[in-house]
Protein backbone atom coordinates (compact mmCIF):
# COMPACT_ATOMS: atom_id res chain seq x y z
CA UNK A 1 0.00 0.00 0.00
CA UNK A 2 1.37 3.44 -0.52
CA UNK A 3 -0.65 6.50 0.06
CA UNK A 4 -0.12 9.84 -2.15
CA UNK A 5 -0.84 11.72 1.27
CA UNK A 6 2.12 12.38 3.84
CA UNK A 7 -0.71 13.43 6.48
CA UNK A 8 -3.42 11.23 8.55
CA UNK A 9 -6.78 12.54 8.52
CA UNK A 10 -6.12 12.28 12.50
CA UNK A 11 -5.94 16.07 13.79
CA UNK A 12 -1.97 16.72 15.23
CA UNK A 13 -3.66 17.61 18.68
CA UNK A 14 -5.67 15.11 19.21
CA UNK A 15 -2.96 12.49 17.99
CA UNK A 16 -1.10 13.87 20.32
CA UNK A 17 -3.48 13.70 23.01
CA UNK A 18 -4.04 10.16 22.40
CA UNK A 19 -0.25 9.32 22.16
CA UNK A 20 0.37 10.57 25.69
CA UNK A 21 -2.95 8.72 27.06
CA UNK A 22 -1.79 5.35 25.47
CA UNK A 23 1.81 6.13 26.90
CA UNK A 24 0.53 6.82 30.59
CA UNK A 25 -2.25 3.78 30.55
CA UNK A 26 0.65 1.46 28.76
CA UNK A 27 2.31 2.21 31.29
CA UNK A 28 0.21 1.47 33.94
CA UNK A 29 -0.64 -1.94 32.54
CA UNK A 30 2.73 -3.11 31.96
CA UNK A 31 3.47 -1.83 35.67
CA UNK A 32 0.19 -3.61 37.03
CA UNK A 33 1.64 -6.94 35.02
CA UNK A 34 4.95 -6.80 36.78
CA UNK A 35 2.99 -6.41 40.12
CA UNK A 36 0.78 -9.64 39.13
CA UNK A 37 3.65 -11.93 37.72
CA UNK A 38 6.56 -10.20 40.13
CA UNK A 39 6.91 -13.24 42.02
CA UNK A 40 8.47 -14.85 39.09
CA UNK A 41 11.58 -12.06 39.66
CA UNK A 42 15.13 -12.96 39.30
CA UNK A 43 18.31 -11.41 40.24
CA UNK A 44 18.91 -8.39 42.06
CA UNK A 45 21.60 -6.21 43.76
CA UNK A 46 22.09 -7.18 47.24
CA UNK A 47 24.00 -3.53 47.78
CA UNK A 48 21.35 -1.68 46.89
CA UNK A 49 18.02 -4.21 47.44
CA UNK A 50 17.05 -3.82 43.43
CA UNK A 51 15.45 -6.73 41.68
CA UNK A 52 15.49 -7.97 38.14
CA UNK A 53 12.38 -9.21 36.40
CA UNK A 54 12.96 -12.44 34.81
CA UNK A 55 12.67 -12.08 30.77
CA UNK A 56 8.89 -13.86 30.83
CA UNK A 57 8.24 -11.00 33.10
CA UNK A 58 9.14 -8.16 30.79
CA UNK A 59 7.89 -9.95 28.17
CA UNK A 60 4.60 -10.08 29.64
CA UNK A 61 4.89 -5.96 30.78
CA UNK A 62 5.95 -5.43 26.92
CA UNK A 63 2.60 -7.66 25.73
CA UNK A 64 0.21 -5.60 28.03
CA UNK A 65 2.24 -1.98 26.97
CA UNK A 66 1.94 -2.49 23.33
CA UNK A 67 -2.01 -3.58 23.35
CA UNK A 68 -2.76 -0.22 24.94
CA UNK A 69 -0.74 1.24 22.52
CA UNK A 70 -2.71 -0.48 19.18
CA UNK A 71 -5.44 0.18 21.33
CA UNK A 72 -5.10 4.05 21.31
CA UNK A 73 -3.93 4.36 17.46
CA UNK A 74 -7.66 2.18 17.05
CA UNK A 75 -9.70 4.61 19.06
CA UNK A 76 -7.77 7.66 17.49
CA UNK A 77 -8.65 6.47 14.09
CA UNK A 78 -12.10 6.14 15.30
CA UNK A 79 -12.34 9.11 16.62
CA UNK A 80 -10.28 11.39 14.99
CA UNK A 81 -9.39 10.24 11.85
CA UNK A 82 -11.15 8.34 8.87
CA UNK A 83 -11.39 5.06 10.95
CA UNK A 84 -9.29 3.10 8.42
CA UNK A 85 -6.17 2.42 11.06
CA UNK A 86 -3.65 1.53 7.84
CA UNK A 87 -4.09 4.66 5.88
CA UNK A 88 -4.61 7.03 8.78
CA UNK A 89 -1.31 5.82 10.14
CA UNK A 90 0.72 4.84 6.86
CA UNK A 91 1.01 1.19 7.56
CA UNK A 92 1.79 -0.82 4.13
CA UNK A 93 4.57 -1.74 2.61
CA UNK A 94 6.43 -2.56 -0.70
CA UNK A 95 9.63 -4.67 -1.36
CA UNK A 96 12.11 -1.74 -1.18
CA UNK A 97 11.53 -1.26 2.12
CA UNK A 98 13.39 -4.11 3.00
CA UNK A 99 16.36 -1.57 2.61
CA UNK A 100 15.20 -0.92 6.16
CA UNK A 101 17.27 -3.65 7.58
CA UNK A 102 20.75 -2.57 6.72
CA UNK A 103 19.83 1.22 7.15
CA UNK A 104 19.67 0.05 10.84
CA UNK A 105 22.45 -2.55 10.70
CA UNK A 106 24.53 0.63 9.82
CA UNK A 107 22.89 2.85 11.83
CA UNK A 108 24.05 0.34 14.81
CA UNK A 109 27.36 0.02 13.67
CA UNK A 110 28.64 3.00 12.18
CA UNK A 111 26.24 6.06 13.25
CA UNK A 112 26.02 5.44 16.98
CA UNK A 113 30.08 4.94 17.65
CA UNK A 114 29.97 8.20 15.00
CA UNK A 115 27.56 9.84 17.65
CA UNK A 116 29.34 8.87 20.69
CA UNK A 117 32.92 9.60 19.60
CA UNK A 118 32.98 13.51 20.39
CA UNK A 119 30.86 12.52 23.88
CA UNK A 120 33.37 9.98 24.87
CA UNK A 121 36.40 12.22 23.97
CA UNK A 122 35.03 14.48 26.57
CA UNK A 123 33.69 12.03 29.11
CA UNK A 124 34.99 8.65 28.49
CA UNK A 125 33.66 7.15 31.55
CA UNK A 126 30.20 8.07 31.22
CA UNK A 127 30.23 7.44 27.67
CA UNK A 128 31.98 3.75 27.88
CA UNK A 129 30.99 0.68 25.62
CA UNK A 130 30.26 -0.64 28.88
CA UNK A 131 27.94 1.54 29.82
CA UNK A 132 26.46 1.85 26.49
CA UNK A 133 26.11 -1.86 26.35
CA UNK A 134 24.65 -2.24 30.07
CA UNK A 135 20.87 -2.53 29.04
CA UNK A 136 21.42 -5.12 26.26
CA UNK A 137 23.73 -7.02 27.93
CA UNK A 138 21.20 -7.23 31.21
CA UNK A 139 18.39 -8.17 28.70
CA UNK A 140 20.85 -11.02 27.82
CA UNK A 141 22.06 -12.10 30.78
CA UNK A 142 18.53 -12.62 32.54
CA UNK A 143 17.62 -14.90 29.54
CA UNK A 144 18.14 -18.42 29.23
CA UNK A 145 16.89 -21.58 27.19
CA UNK A 146 13.28 -20.89 25.25
CA UNK A 147 13.81 -17.34 26.99
CA UNK A 148 16.19 -16.44 25.05
CA UNK A 149 13.51 -16.79 22.24
CA UNK A 150 11.03 -14.93 23.56
CA UNK A 151 13.87 -12.25 24.14
CA UNK A 152 14.83 -12.14 20.47
CA UNK A 153 10.60 -12.06 19.43
CA UNK A 154 10.91 -8.96 21.58
CA UNK A 155 13.72 -6.72 21.05
CA UNK A 156 14.21 -7.81 17.03
CA UNK A 157 10.67 -7.87 15.83
CA UNK A 158 7.61 -7.21 18.27
CA UNK A 159 9.27 -3.61 19.60
CA UNK A 160 10.23 -2.56 16.16
CA UNK A 161 6.92 -3.02 14.57
CA UNK A 162 4.72 -1.43 17.82
CA UNK A 163 6.81 1.05 18.49
CA UNK A 164 7.23 2.53 14.87
CA UNK A 165 3.76 2.24 14.80
CA UNK A 166 3.66 4.12 17.88
CA UNK A 167 6.21 6.63 17.52
CA UNK A 168 6.28 7.26 13.54
CA UNK A 169 2.31 6.14 12.65
CA UNK A 170 0.19 7.82 15.70
CA UNK A 171 2.50 10.74 17.15
CA UNK A 172 4.83 11.85 13.67
CA UNK A 173 2.32 11.33 10.23
CA UNK A 174 -0.47 13.10 11.87
CA UNK A 175 1.94 16.36 13.09
CA UNK A 176 3.23 16.63 9.31
CA UNK A 177 -0.15 18.43 8.86
CA UNK A 178 0.70 21.52 11.43
CA UNK A 179 4.72 21.71 11.23
CA UNK A 180 7.56 21.92 9.46
CA UNK A 181 8.66 18.51 8.36
CA UNK A 182 12.08 18.76 9.82
CA UNK A 183 10.80 19.86 13.45
CA UNK A 184 8.74 16.80 13.37
CA UNK A 185 10.95 14.46 12.52
CA UNK A 186 13.50 15.58 15.24
CA UNK A 187 10.73 16.47 17.60
CA UNK A 188 9.53 12.63 17.22
CA UNK A 189 13.26 11.47 17.76
CA UNK A 190 14.09 13.58 20.74
CA UNK A 191 10.53 12.07 22.39
CA UNK A 192 11.60 8.35 21.45
CA UNK A 193 14.62 9.06 23.02
CA UNK A 194 13.97 10.35 26.32
CA UNK A 195 11.12 7.91 26.93
CA UNK A 196 13.48 5.02 26.95
CA UNK A 197 14.67 6.85 30.06
CA UNK A 198 18.24 6.06 30.10
CA UNK A 199 20.09 9.07 29.67
CA UNK A 200 23.37 7.29 28.34
CA UNK A 201 21.48 6.62 25.71
CA UNK A 202 20.09 9.71 24.67
CA UNK A 203 22.49 10.78 21.89
CA UNK A 204 22.00 7.42 20.37
CA UNK A 205 18.61 6.51 20.65
CA UNK A 206 18.00 9.99 19.38
CA UNK A 207 20.52 9.37 16.24
CA UNK A 208 18.44 5.96 15.70
CA UNK A 209 15.19 8.14 16.24
CA UNK A 210 15.90 10.38 13.37
CA UNK A 211 17.02 7.16 11.10
CA UNK A 212 13.69 5.29 11.92
CA UNK A 213 11.92 9.04 11.23
CA UNK A 214 13.48 9.73 7.94
CA UNK A 215 12.50 5.92 6.34
CA UNK A 216 8.21 6.49 7.65
CA UNK A 217 8.91 10.28 6.57
CA UNK A 218 10.77 9.76 2.52
CA UNK A 219 8.42 6.53 1.73
CA UNK A 220 4.72 7.41 3.80
CA UNK A 221 4.42 4.27 5.08
CA UNK A 222 6.05 2.50 8.21
CA UNK A 223 7.31 -0.73 7.09
CA UNK A 224 10.85 0.41 5.99
CA UNK A 225 11.35 2.47 9.78
CA UNK A 226 10.20 -0.86 10.98
CA UNK A 227 12.92 -2.55 9.37
CA UNK A 228 15.82 -0.41 9.94
CA UNK A 229 14.60 -0.90 13.93
CA UNK A 230 14.77 -4.65 13.34
CA UNK A 231 18.24 -4.20 11.65
CA UNK A 232 18.79 -1.44 14.36
CA UNK A 233 17.65 -3.97 17.59
CA UNK A 234 18.70 -7.15 16.10
CA UNK A 235 22.44 -6.20 15.60
CA UNK A 236 22.79 -4.85 19.08
CA UNK A 237 20.83 -7.98 20.75
CA UNK A 238 23.43 -10.11 18.72
CA UNK A 239 26.89 -8.48 20.09
CA UNK A 240 25.19 -8.48 23.65
CA UNK A 241 24.55 -12.32 22.92
CA UNK A 242 27.55 -12.96 21.90
CA UNK A 243 29.52 -10.84 24.90
CA UNK A 244 27.48 -12.25 27.43
CA UNK A 245 27.41 -16.01 26.02
CA UNK A 246 31.41 -15.67 27.13
CA UNK A 247 30.97 -14.64 29.96
CA UNK A 248 28.73 -17.50 30.70
CA UNK A 249 31.24 -19.86 29.46
CA UNK A 250 33.88 -17.89 31.46
CA UNK A 251 31.86 -18.47 34.42
CA UNK A 252 32.07 -21.81 34.26
CA UNK A 253 28.66 -22.40 32.23
CA UNK B 1 44.56 -16.18 47.36
CA UNK B 2 44.69 -19.45 44.94
CA UNK B 3 45.66 -20.25 41.71
CA UNK B 4 43.36 -19.87 39.25
CA UNK B 5 41.80 -20.78 36.40
CA UNK B 6 37.80 -20.22 36.20
CA UNK B 7 36.71 -24.04 36.45
CA UNK B 8 33.45 -25.51 35.71
CA UNK B 9 30.63 -24.91 37.71
CA UNK B 10 31.98 -21.89 39.52
CA UNK B 11 31.62 -18.37 38.27
CA UNK B 12 34.51 -16.00 37.79
CA UNK B 13 32.75 -13.29 39.60
CA UNK B 14 32.29 -15.80 42.49
CA UNK B 15 35.61 -16.68 42.32
CA UNK B 16 36.45 -12.71 42.35
CA UNK B 17 34.43 -12.12 45.33
CA UNK B 18 36.60 -15.18 47.34
CA UNK B 19 39.78 -13.63 46.29
CA UNK B 20 39.99 -10.15 46.49
CA UNK B 21 42.87 -9.22 44.22
CA UNK B 22 44.56 -6.54 44.66
CA UNK B 23 46.21 -4.02 43.05
CA UNK B 24 45.19 -4.52 39.35
CA UNK B 25 48.83 -2.75 37.73
CA UNK B 26 48.30 -0.86 34.58
CA UNK B 27 50.32 -2.61 32.50
CA UNK B 28 48.66 -0.72 29.06
CA UNK B 29 51.67 1.24 28.88
CA UNK B 30 54.09 -1.85 28.29
CA UNK B 31 56.10 -1.19 24.85
CA UNK B 32 56.31 -4.90 23.98
CA UNK B 33 54.07 -7.90 23.87
CA UNK B 34 55.33 -10.96 25.69
CA UNK B 35 56.20 -14.19 24.20
CA UNK B 36 52.88 -15.76 24.28
CA UNK B 37 52.55 -19.18 22.54
CA UNK B 38 52.72 -20.95 25.73
CA UNK B 39 49.91 -18.86 27.26
CA UNK B 40 46.33 -19.88 26.23
CA UNK B 41 43.04 -18.42 27.19
CA UNK B 42 41.54 -19.18 30.24
CA UNK B 43 38.00 -19.65 29.04
CA UNK B 44 37.29 -23.28 29.76
CA UNK B 45 37.08 -25.10 26.54
CA UNK B 46 39.15 -22.31 24.56
CA UNK B 47 42.96 -23.48 23.39
CA UNK B 48 43.07 -20.10 21.24
CA UNK B 49 46.63 -17.82 22.56
CA UNK B 50 46.08 -15.55 25.21
CA UNK B 51 46.72 -12.09 23.99
CA UNK B 52 45.28 -10.04 27.18
CA UNK B 53 44.76 -10.22 30.89
CA UNK B 54 42.00 -9.37 33.32
CA UNK B 55 42.68 -8.17 36.28
CA UNK B 56 39.82 -6.90 39.51
CA UNK B 57 39.49 -5.12 42.47
CA UNK B 58 36.68 -6.68 44.62
CA UNK B 59 36.15 -3.78 46.85
CA UNK B 60 35.93 -1.46 43.80
CA UNK B 61 34.00 -3.42 41.55
CA UNK B 62 36.53 -2.81 39.09
CA UNK B 63 37.81 -5.02 36.02
CA UNK B 64 40.35 -4.19 33.64
CA UNK B 65 41.58 -5.50 30.35
CA UNK B 66 45.17 -4.92 29.95
CA UNK B 67 47.44 -6.25 26.54
CA UNK B 68 48.76 -9.81 28.28
CA UNK B 69 50.96 -9.59 31.43
CA UNK B 70 54.69 -10.76 31.03
CA UNK B 71 54.17 -13.15 33.28
CA UNK B 72 51.28 -15.49 34.82
CA UNK B 73 49.88 -14.12 38.05
CA UNK B 74 47.55 -16.73 40.15
CA UNK B 75 44.72 -13.99 40.43
CA UNK B 76 44.26 -12.38 37.18
CA UNK B 77 43.34 -14.51 33.76
CA UNK B 78 44.46 -14.74 30.38
CA UNK B 79 42.31 -14.51 27.49
CA UNK B 80 42.39 -14.35 23.74
CA UNK B 81 41.19 -11.66 21.59
CA UNK B 82 37.59 -13.02 20.73
CA UNK B 83 37.00 -13.34 24.73
CA UNK B 84 38.72 -10.02 25.92
CA UNK B 85 36.88 -8.25 22.97
CA UNK B 86 33.53 -9.37 23.75
CA UNK B 87 33.58 -9.53 27.91
CA UNK B 88 31.40 -7.52 30.15
CA UNK B 89 30.65 -7.76 33.86
CA UNK B 90 27.53 -7.97 36.24
CA UNK B 91 25.80 -4.91 37.55
CA UNK B 92 27.44 -3.16 39.59
CA UNK B 93 31.13 -3.59 37.99
CA UNK B 94 32.89 -1.71 36.31
CA UNK B 95 35.24 -2.66 33.36
CA UNK B 96 38.21 -0.20 32.25
CA UNK B 97 39.26 -2.06 28.73
CA UNK B 98 42.18 -0.59 28.78
CA UNK B 99 43.07 -1.49 25.15
CA UNK B 100 40.41 -0.23 23.75
CA UNK B 101 38.91 -2.35 21.28
CA UNK B 102 34.88 -2.88 22.32
CA UNK B 103 31.95 -2.22 20.80
CA UNK B 104 29.25 -0.13 21.87
CA UNK B 105 25.64 -1.07 20.90
CA UNK B 106 22.22 -0.16 21.73
CA UNK B 107 18.72 -1.37 21.71
CA UNK B 108 15.74 0.51 21.06
CA UNK B 109 12.64 -1.10 23.22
Amino acid sequence: MASSERTSEVDAPDAFGFFVGGWVLATFASLIMITILGGNSVGGDEADGSTELGIGVLAASLLAGWTVYLAAMVVASKRSGSGDVRADFGIGARPVDIIGLPIGVVAQLALIPLVYAPLRAIWPDVFSDQALTQTAEDLVRRADGSLLIVLILAVGLGAPIVEELFYRGLLQRPMFARFPTPAVVIGVAVVFALIHFRPVEYPGLFAAGLVFGLCAWRTDRLAMSMCAHMGFNAVGLWVAIGATSVDGSLGGG
Amino acid sequence: MTASRPSQGQSLFDRIASERAWPAPDISTQMERPLVADRQCSRSGCSDTAAFTLSYNYGTSQVWIDRLWPEREPHMYDMCDRHAARLSVPRGWHLDDRCGDRRATLIAV
